[in-house]
């Protein structure tokens, strides 16, 4: 198996099955230490969920681009859609104190992709969003 | 995901197995919906064979956790694999349910 994972997947969460299984194969043929893989799952279910869910304004079907590669000190995954321009970074910061009873339901899937990778940056191009996220590799 | 049911005395007992994500939460938010239907308002959640947890999966928790809370109920958790209690952490999840290590402990601890 090669150091990287390209996939395409329609915006439907069905989809979301084959690059889980895809992405398990990967981690399982790279031995990829569980705090590092459970990131990259992680990220990969809650972006392509709010890319699938809220990221188009009509009933197109639209192709959506996964890269992920391994390099010697991270691993990098790369996500690409061509819906609305949607910069996650700006999103503001849940509530994660509040108690049971006052506890907004939802919203946290940003911010778990953003704390579990290392590092994240968004950039908007040709009418493209591109989220490309970092994790190191620590190995042992 | 595999959910298996349990019951021991008057309290459920879920032992959830594989991942816990966008597609598979709906199965356990059904699960968790007809229980409370049936008044089953004492549930153990096990997570020792949890693998993957994403916000899906912490969103059913939540809305359960609200449901019982409103009835009188109780839902307590156990046996979280560390990366799976990484993602509670950070969301802020460890603060909102009774944590235990093992499953006797959780079904002692809630009766």
């Amino acid at each position: 198996m090669d150091n990287y994972l390209n996939l395409q997947i329609k915006n439907n969460l069905s989809e979301l099955k084959i690059v889980a299984q895809a992405f398990d194969n990967f981690k399982n043929f790279h031995h990829l230490p569980v705090k590092v893989s459970n990131a990259i799952d992680l990220a990969l279910d809650e972006i392509l969920n709010n890319i699938i869910l809220y990221g188009y304004q009509d009933q197109d079907r639209h192709i959506i681009d996964i890269h992920i590669s391994l390099e010697k000190d991270y691993i990098i995954l790369e996500i690409e859609d061509d819906g609305k321009e949607f910069n996650p970074l700006e999103t503001p910061k849940p509530d994660i104190e509040s108690p049971m009873n006052k506890r907004p339901v939802g919203g946290l899937g940003i911010h778990l992709t953003r704390n579990l990778m290392d590092e994240i940056n968004y950039s908007y191009e040709n009418k493209r969003n591109s989220l490309l996220m970092k994790k190191k590799l620590k190995r042992g | 995901m595999e959910i298996m049911q349990t019951t021991q005395n008057d309290t459920i007992i879920l032992g959830l197995k594989g991942r816990l994500d966008t597609l598979s939460s709906t199965e356990l938010e059904k699960t968790l919906a007809d229980l409370l239907a049936e008044k089953k308002y004492k549930l153990v959640i096990d997570f020792s064979d949890l693998d993957f947890i994403s916000s899906s999966g912490l969103r059913v928790l939540l809305a359960t956790g609200k449901q019982l809370k409103s009835v009188g109920g109780k839902i307590v958790l156990c046996a979280l694999q560390n990366h799976v209690k990484e993602v509670f952490d950070v969301a802020g999840f460890t603060m909102l349910f009774v944590l235990y290590p093992s499953r006797d402990e959780a079904v002692k601890g809630i009766a």
